[in-house]
């Protein structure tokens, strides 16, 4: 049986592929268990395959083959994904305190040898920061990637604040309990835009109260629905993001996105009404946006050739506009159950005159404390005037003193338990 | 003139409150009542996770003054805590202190072994000296001369620091491109036009 063959061979070589990627030094725990767990779950999937027999029904091995080679699709990003969590460019230092801090936002008040999460931060050859969860057989794992130019540069580290929202959302099922606002608010929206909304799906005889039973009329909605259920997720990473790390949330996302990239995809909300929200509820979530930081945007168009497409976003993002209080309202619940401790604009300065002097801090209680300093050093311009060799080289000399201080903040941490 | 462990203890403590306009720092901070009962003329600094070796098998020679070469003659690894790196006999690997230093404009320094380290044959470094003002990891030397593997481990004590007060402080502090790191990294050799004279006399 030729697929049968295949199929193993196929196997075999993945296990050959894990088996090198085995012997990569990795740089903490939690990546290479990862592996492990892969390598486990293919060893398991080959012996499958190797049971049968020539009287095994042909059938069954033929799915059997076809889930194996499903999975091969599957898993094989997240091999490089792990494979690459063992780079040298990626910030090391950085895993530690990453990890203590999404412990105490998804187990608040469990010590960290206690705990289910593992973390594998990793570099993306892909320019944008990226969260995979909830991975078959991974459950516990939270995947965090930075684009790969930036995925050694600290001052970035906020945003990986906002893929820990995505974690969150799950957790704490938000999508399903979103669903009715997120439905009431589409429905008050097409109400609200009847006119148009009858021209774009004429459907004959319809009423405006009869939008959310009636079985034609639920199917035009689904993808504002959708739309906006997707952007209530990002808009709810981006709250969780800023509320975590203040104000280095703005800067290292202006860092990263700035001006958008023109076309918008559905799944997000416009880039410059992303922004606004953000500034909006900034000073909620206790922190202060950068002056003008709206103006750095460009206004981002969603190209679809649909009118329907087109019309059904506008709904979604004029129902988004309606969740934010809610969104912002359950992310101060987050913080509230969380364990993180209360970043400090005192203790920001602290840090700050240390690294004024070319030096890490001690002590410090956060690393957003810490992150927020980074930027307002950066974002200085007489920054190391004192030292000119260090001017020159300002941005390697400020990431160089930031990662020393987040192994600092680990050590610690390390040794007071 | 060497400062004393109490004084060093003193200098690090303003250090650490933000008392001095250009201060002493040395983190994470050695435990300053420890350091302060030891009576001694140094502070022990630890190994850090990073580490440089010779790319051997791609690197021919090194060459002074070679700016044409742009691939580097070594490879970086990072050894965790709870790792462990096996420095084996001749070997020679470039590490970095734990801690980051900050000299003052008037203070300077010198790193020396510890003879804990080198009866077993661990020589730390060979370019000892730390001028004033000097900010960032430092970098060790490590080479084995002794005949057995010897495994050392992030976080070890490996070094002490001897810190001495200059006549009058720099007046100008000039740090050089080895200084705001904490990953040990080589420049190339500069030319030295004195020596290329030379080289060149008869030619």
């Amino acid at each position: 049986m030729a697929l049968l063959a295949y199929a193993q061979q196929r196997l075999r070589s993945f296990l050959g592929e894990l088996d090198r990627a085995a012997e990569s030094d990795f740089p903490y725990p939690d990546s290479r268990k990862a592996l492990e767990l892969l390598r486990a779950q293919f060893r398991a999937k080959l012996k499958q395959l190797e049971d049968f027999t020539a009287d095994s029904d042909p059938n069954v091995v033929s799915q059997q083959c076809q889930i194996t080679l499903r999975d091969l699709f599957l898993f094989l990003p997240f091999i490089g994904f792990i494979v690459r969590s063992t780079e040298l460019r990626n910030a090391f230092e950085a895993f530690g305190p990453f990890l203590r801090l999404a412990v105490d936002v998804l187990e608040p008040g469990t010590k960290l040898a206690n705990r289910k999460i593992q973390l594998v931060i990793s570099s993306e050859w892909n320019y944008s920061p990226h969260m995979y969860d909830r991975i078959q057989n991974l459950d516990d794992f939270l995947f965090i990637g930075l684009p790969a130019p930036e995925s050694g540069n600290p001052l970035l580290l906020p945003l990986a604040g906002h893929e820990l929202g995505h974690a969150v959302w799950h957790y704490d099922d938000m999508r399903g309990s979103l669903q009715e606002p997120a439905r009431a608010a589409i429905v008050d929206a097409i109400r609200g835009n009847w006119e148009e909304y009858i021209r774009i799906f004429a459907i004959e005889n319809l009423k405006p109260d009869q939008i959310d039973n009636d079985l034609a009329a639920l199917a035009t909605w689904r993808l504002a629905l959708n739309s906006c259920i997707s952007q209530a997720e990002e808009t709810f990473c981006d709250f969780l993001g800023l509320a975590i790390f203040g104000e280095s949330y703005f800067y290292a996302f202006g860092y990263l996105l700035s001006p958008g990239l023109g076309s918008r995809s559905y799944r997000y909300p416009e880039i410059v009404t992303r922004v606004s929200h953000l500034v909006a509820v900034a000073k909620a979530l206790g922190a202060e946006a950068p002056a003008d930081f709206v103006k750095l945007f460009e206004k981002e168009v969603y190209a679809s050739a649909s009118a329907a497409d087109r019309f059904l976003i506008e709904i979604a993002d004029e129902a988004l506009e309606k969740l934010i209080p809610e969104l912002c309202e359950r992310t101060l619940a987050v913080i509230k159950k969380s364990a993180l401790a209360t970043k400090s604009i005192e203790q920001t300065k602290l840090i700050l005159d240390r690294f004024k002097r070319v030096a890490p801090a001690e002590n410090c209680r956060t690393i957003a404390d810490m992150l927020n300093a980074a930027w307002m050093a950066y974002n200085s311009n007489d920054l190391w005037s004192e030292y000119p060799s260090m001017q020159k080289r300002k941005l390697e000399v400020l990431k160089e003193v930031v990662l020393k201080n987040l192994e600092i903040f680990e050590i610690e941490r390390i040794q007071s338990e | 003139m060497i400062l004393k462990a109490d004084r060093l203890s003193d200098l690090l403590g303003e250090g650490r409150d933000g008392a001095a306009a250009d201060p002493l720092v040395i983190v994470p901070t050695p435990d300053l009542e420890t350091l302060r009962k030891q009576g001694t003329a140094s502070v022990d600094l630890r190994l850090g996770t990073w580490f440089l070796q010779a790319r051997q098998a791609r690197t021919a020679f090194l060459k002074l003054g070679d700016q044409s070469e742009t691939r580097e003659p070594v490879t970086t690894s990072y050894v965790p805590f709870g790792g462990s790196f096996i420095l084996h006999p001749q070997s020679f690997v470039l590490a970095m202190t734990l801690e980051w230093i900050s000299l003052p404009a008037d203070l300077a320094a010198y790193v020396i072994g510890k003879s804990s380290w080198g009866r077993y044959g661990l020589i730390i470094a060979t370019a000892t000296g730390v001028h004033p003002g000097y900010k960032g990891c430092l970098t060790l030397e490590l080479t084995n001369v002794g005949e057995i593997p010897i495994e050392i481990k992030p976080g070890v004590s490996i070094c002490q620091l001897f810190i001495h007060r200059l006549e009058s402080a720099a007046a100008e502090v000039s740090i050089s491109d080895f200084g705001g790191l904490r990953r040990p990294t080589l420049r190339p050799i500069r030319p030295d036009p004195f020596a290329e004279k030379l080289a060149h006399a008869y030619q």
